[in-house]
């Protein structure tokens, strides 16, 4: 189904691409969300990044599906974003989030207050780290398609991929954040 | 639990996160038609312009340095000639 709309896209068809856009714009969307939780800041990425795509359309080698294709372009400008913001925006931490007062008993969390706690967490290491983290914990990227999406080396990424980790329970350890939601652990 | 267990379970809890759904497709193809009559007016007529009004002002200034060059009795002995008096004063 692809195929045919990004040929008549090529071909001038207006109607050939609005149809890839609608059918691909939740999935990039999705994606976006884990470079701003400001709705209007998603809505223009996704924007720029199927702007984008319809200008490297030619191109396009349908060596995969278009959605990965889409995926590469929308890290890309997620990253660019993420650059561009690093020195205007102030890091966000922990306890800028609203913790339930008594801890969990089941130790379980809401989703959006974990996606904040992550979002906290992820705003203090350097781009490269929380790309590498959020491709592999929300896009399911192994190392090797995070290299591939950024040409970055495979090796490198995985080196990354493991210090960032690192770093995160530093962070979460300094910052209180276990014995605030009530999660036991051990070292 | 290990320390990294926890960093998975947060990060599996906020992967569950559900998002507004967002719908661009009218903004984008307005850009991409509005985009298709701009690009190359704003691309190729800069572009052409400024080439010609450089290829205009060269033409002028080797006109005139033609006229210079052909009105001098001795080319050389004239570059060299107001360096001459400058140099007596």
């Amino acid at each position: 189904m692809d195929r045919l709309d990004i040929q008549a896209a090529l071909d001038g068809d207006d109607e050939g691409y609005r149809r890839l856009v609608e059918r691909h714009q939740a999935a990039v969307a999705r994606l976006m969300w884990r470079f701003s939780r400001d709705r209007t800041t998603v809505e223009e990425l996704v924007q720029e990044v199927l702007v984008q795509a319809y200008y490297s359309l030619p191109r396009y080698r349908h060596e995969g599906p278009l959605a990965a294709w889409l995926s590469r372009i929308a890290t890309r400008v997620g990253y660019r974003f993420w650059r561009q913001q690093a020195r205007s925006v102030a890091h966000y931490q922990i306890a800028d989030i609203d913790l339930p007062d008594e801890p969990s008993e089941d130790e379980g969390i809401e989703p959006s207050l974990a996606g904040q706690i992550v979002e906290a967490l992820l705003s203090q290491l350097s781009q490269a780290d929380r790309l590498i983290l959020t491709l592999m914990y929300f896009d399911k990227c192994s190392t090797e398609e995070i290299g591939r999406r950024m040409g970055w080396n495979r090796a490198v990424v995985k080196m990354r991929a493991h210090r960032a980790r690192r770093k995160l329970k530093v962070l979460a350890e300094r910052q209180g954040l276990w014995e605030k939601l009530g999660w036991m652990h051990s070292d | 639990m290990d320390a990294f267990r926890l960093i998975d379970k947060l990060f599996a809890a906020a992967a569950g996160e559900t998002f507004a759904e967002v719908d661009v497709s009218r903004k984008v193809m307005r850009i991409i038609r509005t985009g298709d009559e701009v690009r190359p007016v704003l691309t190729v007529v800069p572009l052409s312009v400024f080439a010609g009004l450089s290829a205009v002002a060269a033409s002028i200034v080797l006109f005139m340095a033609i006229q210079a060059w052909t009105a001098m009795s001795h080319p050389m002995a004239e570059l060299f000639s107001p360096a001459q008096v400058s140099w007596i004063w």
